[in-house]
């Protein structure tokens, strides 16, 4: 037996087992197993496992946006940085298929949540809204969207758009994510009307 | 006290109480009481209040299934045709915030036997249909392009429309509505100022 030496630790396995056997087949058992601990340790650290998977969706969403950062902050075109947001949330996605339908859910329909942790949620979920509004807002800034565009509307619709990707997915399906990715950023960008000359 | 004619008039008097009060604060003497009957008469038509919103939202998925398929067999133009099945879609998720299980994702769902699962799972593929019938009568007429992956482009604008996203509340903070014109906007013309076609009518907001 080992020692639970940090939350980080707990939360990485959880992520893990989740992945592999998905949210309703996950017993505390297995994840304990996966850290080499007792089950009385890990409820130690962390009250009930509904709990702990809200602080693995939490982990995921902090991982898209830091990504979604880095791309934000990088010296890339508007065009070009859209691009990234939109494989970086599905790349992200097609690692974590089984678990990724439940980041941009409302957590509240959890019966034990806290208002700290749902408080929580709500604002990793905006920030990483307003990582993605900041990609378009520069996009209008430097003339490449049309002015007065809603950027957070436009925001809400990609990423919508992306998450709904968690949903239908298929590894076995006759495309791979990057072409997924690619046809859709086309799409917002270019749209899907045949251009009319002059 | 009245009588129940009708497995109808049940599903009716509980999406009306759902609606009002949401699925979990409704009682099944809620129902009793909007049918004006005892909750004894009302179980002999519904085994229990999950039976009764599963009737519910199955009718109401396939009001908003028959409704699109009825707008792809008309005389619009395609684009007309796409402006509308985005702000039904997008009216239908704010109608049904709260309450509606998750058709349109596909989602696990525990309170659906595999049967009932399974009827969900055919009206979703016959919605998906439909709305890649507008696209493909788009590229037939010549207004949309050729290259087009029709599923991926249904697909990304069913994702749009359905905006899970739109957590946490107040939700998107705009209306159907400006949801709807935005990204019919962003579907037909793109985002890039000034490419593809000529968007007069629905420009950015």
């Amino acid at each position: 037996m080992t020692k639970i030496r940090s939350k980080q630790q707990l939360v990485d396995a959880a992520a893990k087992v989740f992945e592999e056997k998905g949210y309703a087949a996950t017993r505390i058992e297995d994840i304990a197993a996966a850290l080499g601990v007792m089950q009385g340790s890990l409820y130690y650290h962390v009250g009930s496992k509904a709990a702990l998977h809200r602080l693995v969706v939490q982990h995921h969403l902090r991982q898209l946006t830091s990504g979604l950062e880095a791309i934000v902050e990088s010296r890339a075109e508007p065009a070009e940085k859209l691009r990234l947001a939109i494989l970086g949330h599905l790349v992200h996605v097609e690692q974590h298929l089984l678990e990724a339908p439940d980041w941009f859910s409302n957590p509240t329909r959890s019966t034990d949540i806290t208002d700290e942790e749902t408080a929580e949620h709500r604002e990793l979920v905006l920030r990483y809204r307003a990582g993605w509004a900041a990609v378009v807002e520069e996009a209008i800034t430097r003339g490449e969207i049309v002015a007065g565009t809603d950027a957070t509307a436009v925001a809400i619709s990609l990423i919508s758009m992306c998450d709904y990707v968690s949903y239908w997915f298929r590894r076995d399906g006759d495309k791979r994510i990057e072409e997924v990715a690619a046809l859709q950023h086309e799409l917002v960008w270019s749209g899907i009307a045949v251009p009319r000359a002059g | 006290m009245t009588k129940i004619r009708s497995r109808q008039q049940v599903v009716d008097a509980a999406a009306k109480v759902f609606a009002e009060k949401g699925y979990d604060n409704a009682r099944i003497e809620d129902i009793a009481k909007e049918l004006g009957v005892l909750q004894g008469s009302l179980y002999y038509h519904v085994s229990s209040k999950a039976a009764l919103l599963r009737l519910v939202t199955r009718q109401q998925f396939t009001e908003v299934v028959v409704k699109l398929e009825k707008l792809v067999t008309g005389q619009e133009p395609p684009r007309e045709k796409l402006k509308k099945a985005i702000l039904a879609q997008h009216r239908y998720v704010d109608r049904h915030r709260t309450a509606s299980p998750r058709w349109f994702t596909e989602a696990h769902d525990p309170r659906r036997t595999e049967i009932e699962a399974e009827e969900d799972t055919r009206l979703l593929a016959r919605y998906r249909e439909a709305w890649k019938s507008i696209l493909k009568d788009g590229i037939a007429a010549g207004d949309i392009s050729p290259g087009i992956d029709p599923t991926i482009t249904v697909l990304t604008l069913l994702g749009m429309c359905i905006s899970p996203a739109a957590w946490p509340p107040p939700g998107p903070g705009r209306s159907p509505a400006t949801m709807a014109a935005l990204q019919l906007h962003i579907a037909w013309s793109g985002l890039a100022a000034g490419s593809a076609a000529d968007d007069a009518e629905a420009g950015p907001a």
